[in-house]
Formats: C-alpha cells, sequence, structure tokens
C-alpha cells in the first residue's frame, strides 16, 4: 500500500487530498507545518508520497525537499509540490519533484498526479540468482545495472550487488521492468536521471554514463514515451 | 609505383577528412569505416591507369559512394556529395595533366603518376574549399533543386576543360583560360554562399522582430496587472471595512469576492517568470482566444533554459498556429504541457482534430492556403536537429497530438 504523507498549512487543501485519495491508500498522515514533517522524516519514517507545499509559513518547501534529497539522502521518496504560484526557480527543479499541483486544482488533478505516481511505485522486483540464493531487488531502487566480464553489478539506491549473468538473458526482464538501456553493457532506471543529454546521462549519485551510438535515439524515445503517458491523462480528453 | 602509393593513401586521407567535415553522423562504427578506406585505397590502386580507358573513372565514382555509405542517413545527399568529390577530383587531375604536357614529350606511365600525386595534393585546396561552404554542403542534403544547380556548374567545366584540353594546342592562353573557368567555379559557389547566407539572416530577423512583438505585448501585459495591483491596494481598507461590517449574506460575499477577483485578472494566461516562454504564449494564447478557442495550459518550467529564443519562437509558435489552424470546428479547444525535468524541456499540445479527407490514398487538407502546409513542422524539425531533438505526431480518433522532447 502506497504511504502518503501532505503537509500543507492550509487545512481545507489536506482535506481535499485525503478525501480525493481515501480509497486509495489507508496510510495517510497529515502535517500542518513543515517543521512537523521533517521531525518525523529524521527520525526515520519513510512516506512514498508527499503532498508538499512550497509556501508553508516557516520552512519553505523546497528547503524540505532540498533536506530529503541531499541530508537524508532519500532518492525515493516522491514529492508533488503544491504551489499558488507558477513560477518555478531552478533550484527546485533539482528535487526532482514527481509532480506540481497548482492552486486552486480539484480532485481530477489530484488523482491524475497520484495515478502517475502510483504506477511507478507499483510495480516490481527483479530476480538475480546467485549460486542457490534467490535475490529480489525492487526495480525503483536500482540506480543502474552495468555488465562486467560475466556479472552483473547492480547499483542501488543503497548498495551495490554484483550476480552471475549476461545482459543479453536478463534485457528482456529489465526492459519490461521501464528500464533504459543505454549502452551494450548497461541499462539505467529513468527514475534516476538527474541530468540527460543526447550523449550521456547522470544519474542521481553524481555518475556520468554515456550512451553509446546505436541507443541514443532509442534512449530518447523512450523518454518521450514515458513522459507522455504522464501526461495521457491531461492531453487526451 | 612508389609516387602512385603516397599519391592514394594522400587522397585516401583526404577523402577522410572531407567526409568527416561534411557529415557530422557517422551511420558505421569505425572498424566499418576504416575498413572501407582500406577498400578505397586498394581499389583506386589497382585501377589506376587513367590512359587506358574510362575504367578508372567509374571505379573511382563508385569507390567514392561505397566510402559515403559510412555516413549521413539519405542517398540523394550521399549521390551528391560522390558526384561533387568525384567532378573537383578529375578537375585537378585534367587541368594538371594539360598543363603539363607540353613539357613532357615522352609520356611515360611514372610521368602520369607524377601528376596524379600532385593533383592529389591539391585535394587540399578542395578539401579547404568545401570546409568553407558550410551552408552549400547543408542545403545540399535538403533541396533538390538547389543541389542540382550546384552540381550542374561544375559539371559543365570539367565538360569544357577537358574539350578544350583535347582540341587545343597547350599554350600559355589556354592554361589561363582553364584557371578563368576554375575561379568561375570558386565565384560561383561564394555567391551560392552568400545568398544561402543572406537568406537565413533575413528568416532570423523576421523571427527577431516577431520576438520583439511578443516582448512588447508582454510588457504591456505586466505593466497592466501592476497597475491593477496598486489600485486594488490603494483600496484595499475600504474593502476590507466593508467585509467586515457584518451585514453581508453569504451571496453577497461571493458575489464581491467574483468582482474581487475581475478586478484583477487579465490576459496574462502564462505566468512561469520565463520571460521568452510566458511572452511568446501570452501573444499566441490571446490569438487563439480572440478567436474563439479555450485553452488550458500546464506550465511547469524554470525561470532560466538553455534555448535561442528565437528557436522557442519558431516551436512554440508553429505548434499553436498549426493547432489553430486545423482544430476542428465542434471544440475549440487547445490543451498544451510545457515541462522541464532533468535537463530536457517536453512540450505536448493536443486539440480536436478537423476532419482530413482523403482521396485516392492521400490527404487533402481543407486549409486554404495549401503551399504553406507542412512548412511549420518542417521549421520543428530543423530546430530540434541543431539541438538533438525529436518530435513525434499522432493523428487518431480526430485527435492531433504533438509532443517535442528537447535535451539540455
Amino acid at each position: 500500500m502506497i504511504k502518503v504523507a501532505i503537509c500543507d498549512d492550509d487545512m481545507a487543501i489536506c482535506e481535499l487530498i485525503e478525501q480525493t485519495l481515501e480509497n486509495k491508500s489507508n496510510h495517510m498522515e497529515v502535517f500542518y507545518t513543515g517543521e512537523e514533517l521533517i521531525r518525523n522524516l529524521m527520525s526515520g519514517k519513510r512516506y512514498d508520497v508527499i503532498f508538499l507545499d512550497i509556501e508553508l509559513i516557516s520552512i519553505s518547501g523546497v528547503e524540505i525537499g532540498h533536506k530529503i534529497r541531499s541530508e537524508l539522502n532519500d532518492v525515493i521518496t516522491q514529492i508533488i509540490y503544491i504551489s499558488s504560484k507558477e513560477n518555478y526557480a531552478m533550484q527546485l527543479f533539482k528535487i526532482r519533484p514527481a509532480d506540481f499541483l497548482v492552486k486552486p486544482f480539484g480532485k481530477d488533478e489530484i488523482e491524475g498526479a497520484f495515478y502517475n505516481i502510483s504506477r511507478l511505485l507499483e510495480n516490481n522486483t527483479i530476480k538475480f540468482k546467485n549460486g542457490y540464493d534467490i535475490n529480489l531487488i525492487k526495480v525503483n531502487e536500482i540506480r543502474y545495472i552495468n555488465s562486467e566480464a560475466r556479472k552483473l553489478r547492480v547499483v542501488t539506491v543503497d548498495c551495490e550487488e554484483s550476480f552471475y549473468g549476461k545482459m543479453d538473458d536478463f534485457i528482456e526482464g529489465f526492459e519490461t521492468a521501464g528500464l533504459i538501456r543505454i549502452h551494450k553493457s548497461c541499462v539505467i532506471n529513468p527514475m534516476h536521471i538527474s541530468r540527460y543529454t543526447y550523449d550521456f546521462v547522470i544519474i542521481n549519485d553524481g555518475n556520468e554514463l554515456n550512451i553509446s551510438k546505436p541507443y541514443k535515439t532509442k534512449v530518447r524515445q523512450q523518454l518521450m514515451n514515458l513522459w507522455r503517458q504522464k501526461n495521457d491523462n491531461f492531453n487526451n480528453c | 609505383m612508389i609516387t602512385l602509393i603516397i599519391a592514394n593513401m594522400l587522397y585516401s586521407y583526404i577523402i577522410y577528412l572531407l567526409m568527416n567535415g561534411i557529415y557530422k553522423e557517422k551511420s558505421s562504427d569505425k572498424l566499418t569505416e576504416i575498413i572501407s578506406y582500406i577498400l578505397f585505397f586498394g581499389t583506386i590502386t589497382l585501377f589506376s591507369n587513367y590512359e587506358s580507358g574510362i575504367e578508372p573513372y567509374f571505379v573511382l565514382a563508385g569507390m567514392l559512394f561505397v566510402v559515403t555509405l559510412n555516413y549521413g542517413n539519405n542517398y540523394y545527399s550521399r549521390i551528391c556529395i560522390t558526384i561533387l568529390i568525384f567532378l573537383f577530383t578529375n578537375m585537378l587531375y585534367i587541368t594538371v595533366l594539360a598543363i603539363c604536357t607540353p613539357y613532357l614529350t615522352n609520356s611515360t606511365i611514372n610521368f602520369y603518376y607524377a601528376i596524379i600525386l600532385f593533383s592529389r595534393f591539391l585535394m587540399v585546396l578542395i578539401y579547404i574549399g568545401f570546409m568553407k561552404f558550410k551552408i552549400i554542403i547543408e542545403n545540399l542534403m535538403e533541396s533538390e533543386k538547389h543541389s542540382f544547380i550546384i552540381i550542374m556548374t561544375p559539371t559543365i567545366t570539367l565538360f569544357i576543360i577537358y574539350n578544350l584540353v583535347l582540341t587545343m594546342k597547350m599554350t600559355i592562353w589556354l592554361i589561363a583560360d582553364i584557371v578563368g573557368l576554375c575561379i568561375i567555379n570558386v565565384i560561383m559557389f561564394y555567391m551560392f554562399e552568400y545568398i544561402n547566407l543572406m537568406n537565413e539572416k533575413k528568416n532570423e530577423d523576421e523571427l527577431i522582430k516577431q520576438q520583439n512583438a511578443y516582448y512588447n505585448m508582454q510588457f504591456e501585459l505586466m505593466r497592466e496587472s501592476n497597475e491593477k495591483l496598486r489600485a486594488l491596494r490603494h483600496d484595499l481598507k475600504n474593502h476590507i471595512m466593508y467585509l467586515q461590517s457584518g451585514s453581508l449574506s453569504d451571496e453577497h460575499i461571493s458575489e464581491y469576492k467574483s468582482l474581487l477577483d475581475a478586478m484583477l485578472s487579465n490576459n496574462e494566461y502564462a505566468k512561469s517568470g520565463n520571460l521568452a516562454i510566458d511572452s511568446i504564449l501570452n501573444f499566441k494564447i490571446n490569438q487563439a482566444v480572440e478567436k474563439g478557442f479555450e485553452f488550458k495550459l500546464k506550465l511547469i518550467i524554470p525561470e532560466q533554459i538553455n534555448l535561442k529564443e528565437t528557436d522557442l519562437v519558431i516551436l512554440l509558435g508553429n505548434i499553436i498556429d498549426n493547432s489553430i489552424e486545423h482544430c476542428a470546428e465542434t471544440k475549440k479547444q487547445i490543451r498544451m504541457t510545457i515541462r522541464y525535468e532533468y535537463g530536457i524541456l517536453y512540450i505536448d499540445s493536443s486539440n480536436e482534430a478537423e476532419k482530413i479527407s482523403m482521396i485516392d490514398g492521400k490527404i487533402i487538407s481543407n486549409k486554404p492556403d495549401k503551399h504553406n502546409h507542412g512548412i511549420g513542422l518542417k521549421n520543428i524539425s530543423k530546430v530540434l536537429e541543431k539541438y538533438n531533438g525529436e518530435v513525434s505526431i499522432e493523428n487518431e480518433n480526430n485527435r492531433f497530438r504533438i509532443c517535442i522532447i528537447i535535451p539540455g
């Protein structure tokens, strides 16, 4: 089940989000101040999705987002920003927000944003074998996978593991899981891209990975499709 | 013999430089490229007896074409490049041959080889020339009419030089004529380049003019909204006092609220703080709204992005113009999302498309101005090429949707 946190000093908005997602999540917490949310996060609590107001009274949503990403080192929590203004600083985009809700918004917008994220989160695990051990790794925790010699090096959010296997045997599974192949021996998780250019990507752990020639246009196309899907409910009615 | 090998090696290398200069994109990997050049070198060395007949020329042209297969993606441009390089190579060779013939009576095979070496050496000039006429080469790959003219001139020149050499006695005057012809060719290339440059500049000026109009309107909008805000602030006390008087019913309050809203509202639809994008969008959206369109905009972008303003004018202007022109009369609504994420700018726009009539499997546009049809899309692709972007167009169930992705 998806864990949701809502943080806004406007009670009416908190209530609206709560009502909308009532039957989609059974774990929802509401915070009326940013400090309260930070306290909870610091004590080790984690949420899958945080609806976060940018213009909170004493601490800004941007600062909280920054804390989550760099201090707590959490790149998995999806942040949906709530704002009444439409101009955003570049700083904000570094936090990699999943979506934005601009006041005034209704149930449709909340549902749309939530639907896109739940689709990202619901996806499953990939099975790796190490001898007789079977390892299940969550897809959204994978940053990228490199094949080196006869091993696959799986770099996840908090560790690195190696398994025997060849890229070509796994590639089908990887691609259905939503990973994108950028090189003969490398797949990346688009969720963890912090910068993309036609020639290389920078993953959110700071690693720069080259996109090899045969994959350049394909990678671009896959990113385009991903994003188009995200926009389907806005642009297809 | 050694002279021939050196000549051909030099030639292969110059062709390599030329190809890499002309084409930015390679379509095969490094190994294939090297192999093709070795093949090129081997074959032209084998067939190098230019006095025996016409075959060596065909072999050379064929091999040049084989080499071009390493680059680009369009057969038309490959053929054009092959012909051009072939023509210039032989123009040089024949000219050098013609100039040298009177000075050597016993034309041995070594003599020909020396001439080949010398003329290949002069290919460096051709290389420099090609690199100078960048715009011509680029256009060569696009417009067919254009490239026909560009190829015709050196072809005719080559024939004239060839005939002159064959039929006339070699005098200093004839050599001067031949050199003169070559100079005319170069001048012609300069002229083409100049015309193209002028054209490009004119287009750019036109875009800047448009952009200025957008900026002016944006400025006007911002000033207007500022003034409204100031007026409201001035009266704020009165408004608050009125609302606090307590004698108002709910209905009254909501009425009053909408009145205040109206006081603040204006024609500013895009308020992202990104001046370039805001001004283009506000201008275009106001145009659409005046024509009775409903415009739904979702704009999530930072205040600064790395895109030239004139390119944004082309992209956004063309997309919105297209939508306005092709929208169905029944539902005049345009939905547009512009979004920035990890260095990529995404633009997604959709509308109900007008009924497209099909005759003999061809799409017949209902647009009155048929000539301009498709030019918008062409310009969009041109801009995208510059930034390594991509466009996808979907036209299903009477709905038209265009998506653009531009890596930063």
